[in-house]
């Protein structure tokens, strides 16, 4: 019987343990500029990839380049930020989202 | 808490409905009621002297009232949809693939809390701000009030917006990925996560 709870509680732990951890979301900031004369680059489309979540919802850098994504589960297992000019992509860097809120330094195009 | 006494009253609609139907069947078990055959005197509802409804089997009455309890509650209940909408423009001397995102304003309530957040909120989608954007131009944005759309289309007309860099400006950065990685293609946006 005291296996048997240890097993239990293994099991608990074991299938609990990534909702957990997937309930833990970030907020990811950053703001992409020209490497040439450090402009801001509006209209590109950023999204984050993650091997195992798959793809999050796109988004479009502003008038001043920026952009913000919520929601995004913590993982210990890193994310790749992609930047698309349409449908070309032209930056894709990986990214560690480990804690509440991730301000990425300023992404040169 | 108007939302909520409404939910207990379709809820409790929709139970005494359900009690009429299982009473009706119990009745019918134990032999009180029969459908097998007509009364000699039918079973009339006037409303007004203008709607007459008259029944030979008055039995069948109660199971046609505790259904309508239960089909009137589902329908008030049913989750309220939002209407589609059309929106049209034309743009202007943009050489780059146009993309526009809806964005739709936040929902508060000025109540203060001591400690305890308990609040129920019933997000009415009215205003939008429409956002057309281009890689290497400026967004514009319009906003619009879907409740006074004519004919469901909001109609931005001309666009006209400036180009602030061009795709030779850049300079592309591209790690590669491991190999034993696999990342989904861009037509597989929209897993998680949300943006502002």
């Amino acid at each position: 019987m005291p296996l048997f709870r240890v097993f239990v509680l293994c099991l608990v732990w074991v299938v609990a343990f990534p909702s957990i951890a997937a309930n833990s979301q970030a907020k990811v900031i950053g703001q992409l500029l020209t490497k040439s004369d450090s402009k801001p680059a509006p209209g590109l489309t950023v999204s984050l990839v993650h091997p195992q979540f798959g793809r999050s919802v796109p988004t479009s850098s502003d008038e001043y380049g920026r952009f913000s994504f919520f929601g995004i589960p913590m993982d210990r297992d890193p994310y790749y930020l992609e930047v698309y000019w349409g449908k070309n992509l032209v930056y894709r860097q990986s990214v560690f989202i480990s804690r509440d809120t991730v301000n990425m330094p300023p992404i040169y195009l | 808490m108007q939302h909520e006494t409404f939910s207990y009253l379709l809820l409790s609609g929709a139970f005494c409905g359900i009690m009429m139907v299982l009473g009706g069947i119990l009745l019918l078990y134990k032999g009180a009621i029969t459908l097998g055959g007509a009364t000699a005197d039918a079973l009339t509802v006037e409303f007004k002297k203008e709607l007459r409804i008259t029944t030979q089997y008055p039995a069948l009455g109660i199971f046609i009232i505790g259904l309508m309890f239960v089909v009137i509650s589902a329908f008030l209940g049913r989750p309220s949809e939002t209407q589609p909408f059309t929106i049209k423009a034309n743009t202007i001397g943009v050489n780059e693939p146009v993309s526009v995102r809806l964005l739709a304003g936040g929902w508060n309530k000025n109540l203060q809390h001591t400690g305890q957040i308990l609040e129920t909120h019933h997000p009415y989608v009215d205003t939008l701000q429409i956002v057309v954007s281009a890689p290497g131009y400026r967004p514009l944005t319009r906003t619009i009030q879907l409740s006074r759309l004519e004919n469901g289309t909001a109609d931005l007309g001309d666009i006209t917006l400036e180009q602030s860099i061009a795709f030779e400006n850049l300079s592309p950065t591209i790690a590669p990925v491991p190999a034993h990685v696999q990342l989904d293609s861009l037509e597989a946006s929209g897993q998680f996560g949300g943006t502002q």
